[in-house]
């Protein structure tokens, strides 16, 4: 959405899904010609879950927690975008796929890596998330996870908003406008 | 200077700052050669004029490639308009385009001599690995990474690790490379090599044609590989004398004392025809073990084996015979085609009853010409049998297999091995 992030605090309640949560799961292609982000969101993880949209809307500020391989497949970075849009803040994940992990970054959606978090995470639990540390906080069990802090490479990126905003900096600098 | 892998090779030689490369490096480099498809008026168009670019980078525009091929010839309205807005940013940026119907982007892009040994090749789809058969590091990328190219002419990469593949053996009568790539699919699970490059290797690899090679190659990213790269020899030297340009490239080759992150070691000798059960292309069987599968429908097309040697395959299995089950044939690409038509294959494939289309990726990703709806089952050439991915949903059954195995299987109607048909001699 190319607005800045603050990356050391983000908090939502819990929504989980399993492994393998692939792109065509996150967003089917049918809905790519949407087009626009704020129409296709509507359908993130229908396949799985049809009801994931709507229970956004309701629940308010919302955290995903998945499994092994989240985001495996395609490299349509629309699949970050629908998430973002729907209304979550982070994504935290026992393991990314690797194009995934870069188009996170690059449209600014918060990421962290912690091993079994799934097993440490209830559905509708209340997380607070720090890339800074690498942390995620459950507020609803007391216990905090240690996962794979963001490095400042790509926590800079994170902080502005993704690519997109680094980029419009370039084009002034070197004038290509 | 340390010893380096064919990705650490490639990555050195592209680096803007000439610097030696090894894995887990992070290095900002030049692509020889980049691909698009409708990634580019989807995504990247509206964010490159957000960034208040006006031209795109004059190095990217001379060695990009933009194809045409998810939306079929314009399936909707807003597949139309997303074409039409191709068209019209590739006449304001001059820039090379293959309009809908030419072909697939990952068999096309290689047909014009885009896709060369020893060449970094960045793409906004996930199987642009595919060139890596060509001895090439070639790897999927998203639209905003093809933004920051289109507006910089360079974009970071982190070197990766390699995984390595030694496959010796000959591969047993009605066995082909996808089999091979299937069998491994399941040994070693979809994340074996996230963040990690796969290099194959062995005599059954050198034995394997051009065609075969990239069929392995295009699913490298189903075993969760940033690259999938084949050797380079003969064949990919007279492969690439027939393409506009000829050979451009640089052979590239591992050093014998290159450190691998894991080697596999099959033994091709031994395998048998393998598919990809619902709902994953790791979830593999022998065909002989899956026991009764009736199908609705057979799609044979996709970057995966839609080639001519494929057709070839298929044709032999489909003369004289009649498809029992729905089968739809999508060729490669309009050569592909043509060549097919003049060997007779397309008059074989529409007298045994199956509907042949012009090129595109059609039902593969779930676009068009071949859609699965709920409770059908299908068999398919293609490289992914994700929940609703080529349509329908849970219910929907997709299997993936080699163009062998899905011809005689239309024509049984059934998924058999193809040894298994009868009137197959």
């Amino acid at each position: 959405m190319d607005q800045s992030i603050d990356v050391a605090n983000i908090t939502g309640k819990a929504m989980k899904f399993g492994d393998a949560m692939n792109t065509d799961i996150i967003i089917p292609s049918k809905y790519l010609e949407f087009k626009d982000p704020n129409d296709y969101c509507k359908y993130v993880m229908a396949a799985v879950r049809p009801s994931t949209w709507q229970e956004i809307q309701d629940q308010g500020p919302t955290i995903f927690v998945g499994g092994e391989d989240f985001g495996s497949g395609s490299s349509r970075e629309q699949a970050p975008d629908a998430i973002i849009y729907a209304g979550v803040g982070a994504v935290v994940a026992e393991s990314f796929a690797t194009i995934f992990f870069r188009n996170c970054v690059n449209v600014g959606l918060p990421l962290l890596q912690i091993d079994s978090v799934t097993s440490e995470v209830s559905e509708c639990d209340e997380l607070r998330v720090n890339l800074e540390e690498g942390t995620l906080e459950n507020l609803t069990t007391g216990k905090t996870l240690h996962g794979k802090p963001l490095e400042g490479f790509l926590l800079d990126k994170m902080r502005m908003g993704g690519l997109i905003p680094e980029l419009q900096q370039y084009v002034k600098d070197n004038q290509l406008d | 200077m340390p010893a380096q892998t064919i990705s650490e090779k490639i990555l050195t030689r592209q680096s803007i700052d000439d610097r030696e490369v090894l894995a887990g490096d992070r290095v900002d480099v030049r692509p020889n050669s980049v691909l698009s498809n409708e990634m580019l008026p989807m995504v990247s168009m509206a964010k490159f004029y957000r960034t208040g670019a006006k031209r795109v980078n004059p190095e990217i525009a001379e060695n990009m490639l933009i194809i045409l091929d998810h939306g079929g010839f314009g399936t909707t309205d807003n597949m139309v308009n997303f074409h039409e807005m191709t068209r019209r940013f590739v006449k304001e940026q001059n820039l090379q385009l293959d309009d809908a119907g030419s072909g697939i982007s990952h068999v096309v892009f290689h047909e014009k001599g885009f896709a060369q040994p020893g060449y970094l090749t960045l793409g906004t789809d996930s199987h642009t690995v595919t060139h890596g058969a060509f001895n090439s590091f070639a790897k999927g990328i998203g639209g905003s990474d093809l933004v920051e190219l289109m507006v910089k002419g360079t974009t970071w990469l982190d070197v990766p690790y390699t995984n390595k593949v030694q496959v010796e053996g000959n591969l047993p009568e009605n066995v082909y490379s996808k089999d091979l790539l299937l069998f491994v699919n399941g040994e070693k699970k979809m994340t074996w090599s996230t963040d990690r490059a796969i290099e194959w290797t062995g005599s059954t690899i050198n034995n394997l044609s051009m065609e075969a090679r990239l069929t392995m190659s295009n699913m490298a990213v189903e075993q969760g590989g940033v690259a999938g790269i084949m050797p380079y020899d003969a064949k990919t030297e007279t492969y690439l004398n027939t393409v506009p340009g000829g050979m451009r490239g640089i052979p590239t080759e591992s050093d014998p004392d290159a450190e691998y992150a894991e080697t596999f070691e099959v033994d091709a000798s031994t395998l048998s025809p393998m598919v990809a059960k619902p709902h994953s292309p790791d979830n593999v069987s022998p065909v002989s073990e899956i026991g009764e599968v009736e199908l609705d429908q057979v799609f044979i097309g996709s970057c995966t084996n839609a080639r001519i040697e494929d057709l070839e395959i298929m044709a032999k299995i489909f003369k004289g015979n009649k498809v029992k089950s729905r089968t739809i044939v999508i060729p490669g690409s309009s050569a592909v085609g043509l060549e097919a038509a003049k060997r007779g294959y397309v008059e074989i494939f529409m007298q045994a009853g199956a509907t042949w289309s012009y090129s595109t990726c059609g039902a593969c990703y779930g676009g068009s010409l071949g859609r699965v709806g709920p409770g059908m089952t299908a068999l398919s050439t293609t490289n992914r049998n994700f929940i609703g991915r080529m349509g329908g949903d849970e219910s929907s059954q997709v299997y993936l297999s080699s163009p062998a195995t899905a011809a005689a299987s239309a024509i049984a109607g059934k998924i058999i091995e193809a040894e298994h048909l009868p009137q197959y001699v």
